[in-house]
């Protein structure tokens, strides 16, 4: 069946009418807008349909967010995300992403809520292991945990499966006002709660209560341990600009939670070679299936002629055509900027503006010429890890507050992990990388971020120091990336690594705005694949899975004419130069 | 022995309403108050230095159905409904600005501040009414009952393809974001947000930066417009006691017994079914009915031999949140205190004047709630209550108003409320308050405190909520106040819940007593069919229970 459908595909292709650009570039039927993990992911999937791929990649390097790269001296590391918390399978599968070089240097990585005195909680995806560890602390917490372990895992399962499924259009769903007439958009969201239908009444309940509910609220419903609530809050928090009691949060947790990696849930991995390797398994696959992935390729606008997307013009004025474009920058930087307001109606332009789009989590990676001894221990048994700094929801709390109001917490939370304890290649000369992510980061800081830089390492040194005794004595280099930082160095709009917020108001139908969340942009043939789509950030892969679907259900209508493009860019005298230029579409008539 | 077809425990708006409604329809009906809350203690709210009984915070009953106050006749008992007043809002940064209830001349007003939020204006109070006219869908103020989670999605698709997104888009967001994007002026935006404060809003516990919190939006009493089905905004002459009182004469006329200074032992059951009641002193009071107009919490854990209830249902009953944020300052005053910018009718008209500077300093206030910690700069919204002429005592002209305090936690990380802490409370009010009516401080005779600990103490609410549980989305509607009693599970056939914490209540004061009436009426009669007693046995019984208790 498949290969026919290839088949179809290439003959498909054949008989489409010959396009292309300017001056002497292949032609193609499908621009990929940035070349981030979802861009080469949606790419990877057009190309292995037959679909002729360019992926155009501002930086000089791919990867976006996700990425290997030298953090101080000759060391390397991943310099913004640093763990795969399921890189959907599905996606690993249909892409053959092992094939082309994806290894783990870890897998089913533990985290370690850190404990001021060493009675450290460990996270597996073992429940009875994690309750042994929970023992000391509170003996009826132990015994609970397994059953909250299972009923969140089984309730991510549904969040699972609602991730590979395009979400139905809010309108569409009641275009009829009675419900019983089910539209294809109504047939989505039955599709997505297909999972949901096999829960008991209860436990529909308990979900359905969920959504709205805060982090800290559904852990204080469930134990008292503040250590064990911290670390599990940590995970409801993490990129978001909310605090621990912000509704919305319980979904967060269950939204990290869907990760399965490597076979286990919740998984985390290590790349080997960092999360660049990633990213080099991706553009490997795009390449084999013949696609094209060019860096150093700004795109400055996406063309548009008669409500149809034609192209792309580069930041150099190259034009490059194709009937499809898909964007896998964010969101708003792709309508507002790149597509441009008057393509858009009021309503839906009204819709983006109202993205909040402000990252809060920062990453500070170090150089050090050791391990440093952690609390807990005995030297040398570190484990590769993941360790959490957030000893209880108060304390995250008092984190979050600061950065609501342009400031950063002398005590902020964090998540640490020592690739080096598992991957060599990643340092010449036995140093080891030490990863963190500081969440509660603001990108505006009041007084400017110029001059306290060193204010922020330091007090992140400092609380590291609690649980990792002479932290400071070993640090030789390192970097420190905040989210002003981040949108500099990774076109990271806002320095938000989930392209816009991932609150309530916009989660599923309203991801990215109300209107657009089908991948579909507001003009003929540009579609959206960003982490800004349903189902959001993470490294999952999964919003270019889902646009790369979307886009070969769409039938795909051959470009025919520039001309008025033309008239509307170059004006009136240049029209007919144009037209000799490029009147491709005539000519295949 | 006693028998009742229903016994209601507690006797607020809606077990006065339960009472009077089920009594109509010819039921034998018995209200149990307990010591404190006889009819003669509803007017004392907070009895001040000189007498004077500041009102209880239910004071405000904006909703209670105009429906109710017909079919029980209420007005020839004696409640007369306020006129709607025009709040306002006096910011120490951006100046005093009024909220007029007439569309038409706050737009006016508005106009002269900004011409983009005078069209803005309009277009929002549109927005909110529209909207409104959804959530009417799921709360009916004829007290039908609430729409099940099922009923959700048909209930929705009625709000059209426009109205749907708009709705989910609102209620997912917060306050900040939807004001924001809507206005300029940072005075109207504080207005609109302030006038939710009192409502379900301020039961919520979010700061205004929360998801969700524009929720609260939808509950604006000044956007309701002519949809509005309550008595509207503003007080009832006399307050809450004033309704408490004509609810009480009309449901003694139509047969109700009223049994004072009742301490429950027991609620007595067997076989899953409510058997009665039994009193401290012994009494046994029969019933196979039983509603409970008491905080749930003090239903289900402390009236019954709880080990008895099903585990996880009681489980379910302590983890609801109920965290209190509202505290009030009582003042006895010995002059008129001028407010910058606004005229002296409008705080002669006891309309609620909001002292806050903008959204985030509340967020800010919300902040330290949060952690525990009393506010620096707390929402302030104070009321005038009236003047007593000073000829009897040879003393001057007393008056007296109340501030109400927003984001005071009901228990301090610290540790107790000490009389430090009340005192630093009472002067962080009474400088918001200098603030903004310069020399306040010289007329201040008595200032008291009431915190959410005495609120508990008074009205028998579990952490000094006035909602009886927060009202977050989490425990709204079928939530409400979890998902077990919200589906009508409870533990025993025969028991109705009509406490503050139902999912009527925050939308509707007394609805909750009328759904729960008609729930009962809508089931086949239960147990032997007993007559109404005679008032003057019914006065026997009374006197017998308080000698014996």
């Amino acid at each position: 069946m498949s290969f026919l459908k290839n088949i179809l595909a290439r003959v498909g292709l054949d008989t489409r009418a010959p396009h292309g650009s300017e001056a002497g570039h292949a032609s193609f039927d499908v621009i990929v807008i940035g070349a981030g993990h979802n861009g080469l992911v949606c790419a990877s999937y057009l190309a292995k349909a037959g679909r002729r791929v360019l992926v155009v990649e501002a930086s000089e390097q791919a990867g976006g967010a996700c990425q290997t790269g030298v953090i101080g001296g000759d060391t390397r590391g991943s310099r913004c995300a640093h763990l795969l918390r399921g890189l959907d399978p599905e996606v690993i599968k249909n892409l053959g992403l092992h094939r082309y070089g994806l290894k783990y240097a870890a897998r089913t990585m533990p985290t370690v809520a850190l404990d001021y005195d060493g009675a450290h909680i460990i996270f597996s995806h073992n429940p009875w292991q994690v309750a042994e560890s929970i023992k000391p602390h509170s003996a009826s917490d132990a015994e609970r945990y397994p059953e909250f372990h299972k009923r969140i895992l089984q309730f991510a399962e549904i969040i699972n499966h609602w991730n590979g499924q395009t979400p139905g259009r809010l309108r569409g769903l009641f275009e009829t006002g009675a419900f019983e007439d089910l539209s294809a958009d109504a047939k989505a969201l039955q599709q997505m709660g297909a999972r949901f239908d096999v829960l008991t009444a209860e436990d529909k309940a308990e979900f359905l209560r969920l959504f709205v509910s805060s982090v800290g609220d559904l852990l204080d419903r469930s134990f008292d341990t503040q250590l064990l609530k911290g670390a599990l809050a940590f995970d409801g928090v993490l990129g978001r600009a909310a605090g621990p009691f912000s509704p919305g949060t319980a979904l967060g947790l269950l939204q990290q939670w869907t990760g399965e990696v490597a076979g286990t849930k919740p998984g985390i991995a290590l790349p080997e070679g960092g999360m660049g390797a990633v990213i080099d398994a991706l553009t490997r696959s795009v390449v084999a299936r013949r696609g094209q992935v060019r860096c150093s390729a700004r795109v400055a606008q996406i063309l548009v002629e008669n409500g149809r997307t034609v192209g792309v013009e580069l930041a150099s004025g190259e034009r490059i055509f194709a009937p499809q474009v898909v964007s896998g920058t964010d969101p708003k930087t792709t309508l507002m900027d790149l597509l441009g307001r008057e393509h858009m109606e009021t309503r839906l332009a009204t819709a983006v503006d109202g993205i909040t789009q402000e990252g809060v989590t920062a990453k500070l990676n170090l150089v050090l010429d050791r391990m440093p001894k952690i609390r807990g221990f005995d030297p040398g048994q570190v484990p590769s890890a993941r360790f959490i700094v957030a000893p209880s929801l108060d304390y995250i709390e008092q984190a979050f507050h600061p950065s609501k109001y342009g400031g950063f917490s002398p005590d902020p939370i964090m998540e640490v992990v020592f690739p080096t304890l598992n991957d060599a290649s990643l340092s010449d000369h036995n140093e080891h990388v030490m990863s963190i992510i500081v969440q509660y980061t603001p990108f505006h800081l009041k007084e400017g971020w110029d001059n306290h830089r060193e204010d922020f390492i330091q007090s992140c040194v400092d609380v590291l120091g609690n649980y990792m005794s002479g932290l400071g004595d070993h640090i030789i280099g390192g970097e420190l990336l905040a989210p002003v930082d981040l949108e500099q160095q990774f076109n990271l709009r806002g320095g938000h690594w989930h392209h816009g917020e991932p609150d309530l108001a916009h989660q599923a139908m309203m991801r990215p705005a109300p209107g657009i969340s089908q991948y579909l942009g507001p003009v003929k043939g540009l579609y959206l694949c960003s982490a800004g789509c349903h189902p959001g950030g993470g490294i999952l892969g999964l919003a270019g899975k889902n646009a790369a679907e979307r886009m070969l259900k769409d039938r795909v209508e051959p470009l025919r004419t520039v001309r008025s493009a033309h008239k509307a860019h170059h004006g009136d005298d240049e029209v007919e130069a144009a037209e000799a230029d490029v009147s491709y579409g005539e000519a295949a008539q | 022995m006693d028998r009742y077809d229903v016994i209601i425990i507690g006797a607020g708006i809606n077990g006065l309403v339960s009472a009077a409604c089920l009594a109509k329809a010819g039921r034998s009906v018995i209200v149990l108050r307990a010591p404190g809350n006889a009819s003669a203690d509803y007017t004392a709210g907070w009895r001040g230095a000189d007498g004077f009984d500041f009102p209880t915070p239910a004071s405000r009953l904006e909703n209670f159905p105009r429906r109710l106050v017909q079919d029980l006749g209420l007005e020839g008992y004696g409640l007369r409904p306020g006129a709607m007043q025009s709040p306002a809002l006096v910011s120490p940064s951006h100046g005093a600005l009024v909220r007029d209830v007439d569309h038409n001349d706050m737009v006016r007003r508005l106009r002269e501040i900004s011409s983009h939020d005078a069209d803005a204006y309009t277009d929002y109070i549109s927005f909110i009414t529209r909207q409104k006219r959804y959530l009417n869908q799921f709360v009916d103020l004829n007290g039908g009952a609430m729409p099940e989670r099922r009923d959700l999605l048909p209930l929705l698709a009625s709000a059209g393809q426009d109205g749907m997104w708009e709705g989910a888009h609102l209620a997912a967001s917060s306050m900040k974001e939807v004001l924001g994007r809507r206005f300029q002026s940072e005075a109207l935006k504080t207005l609109l947000f302030a006038t939710t404060l009192g409502g379900y809003f301020g039961g919520m516990g979010l700061g205004p930066m929360a998801p969700t919190s524009a929720t609260g939006l939808l509950m604006d009493p000044c956007s309701l417009g002519e949809d509005a089905q309550g008595l509207g905004y503003g007080p009832v002459e006399g307050g809450g006691a004033a309704l408490l009182v004509a609810l009480e004469k009309a449901a003694m006329d139509l047969g109700v017994t009223f049994a004072d200074d009742t301490e429950i032992s027991e609620i007595v059951h067997e076989k899953g079914e409510v058997k009665g009641v039994a009193l401290e002193g012994g009494q046994f009071i029969e019933t196979s009915t039983l509603i409970g107009d008491v905080d749930f919490k003090v239903l289900f854990l402390s009236m019954f031999a709880w080990k008895a209830l099903p585990h996880d249902f009681v489980l379910s009953v302590a983890a609801s949140r109920n965290r209190a944020l509202v505290a009030q300052v009582n003042f006895v005053l010995d002059g008129l205190p001028e407010i910058s910018g606004l005229p002296e009718e409008f705080l002669r008209s006891g309309a609620p004047l909001f002292v806050m500077d903008d959204l985030t300093e509340v967020e800010q206030a919300h902040d330290a709630w949060t952690l525990h910690a009393i506010p620096e700069n707390p929402p302030v919204e104070f009321r005038f209550h009236g003047t007593k002429d000073g000829a009897e005592d040879g003393a001057g002209s007393r008056n007296y108003a109340t501030a109400y305090v927003y984001y005071i936690p009901g228990d301090l990380a610290i540790g107790e409320w000490s009389d430090e802490h009340k005192i630093r409370l009472i002067s962080t009010v009474v400088n918001r308050i200098v603030g903004v009516s310069p020399g306040f401080e010289k007329s201040l005779i008595d200032a008291k405190l009431v915190l959410p600990v005495d609120y508990e103490e008074r009205f028998g609410l579990v952490g000094g909520h006035l909602f009886g549980a927060n009202t977050a989305l989490d425990q709204t509607l079928f939530n409400r106040p979890n998902p077990e009693m919200a589906a009508g599970t409870m533990p025993l056939k025969g028991i109705y819940f009509a406490g503050p914490a139902t999912a009527e209540a925050p939308f509707a004061d007394g609805l909750t007593g009328l759904s729960v009436a008609q729930r009962i009426l809508a089931e086949p009669r239960r147990g032997p069919k007993t007559q109404s007693l005679p008032v003057q046995w019914t006065r026997a019984l009374v006197n017998r229970i308080r000698l014996a208790s």
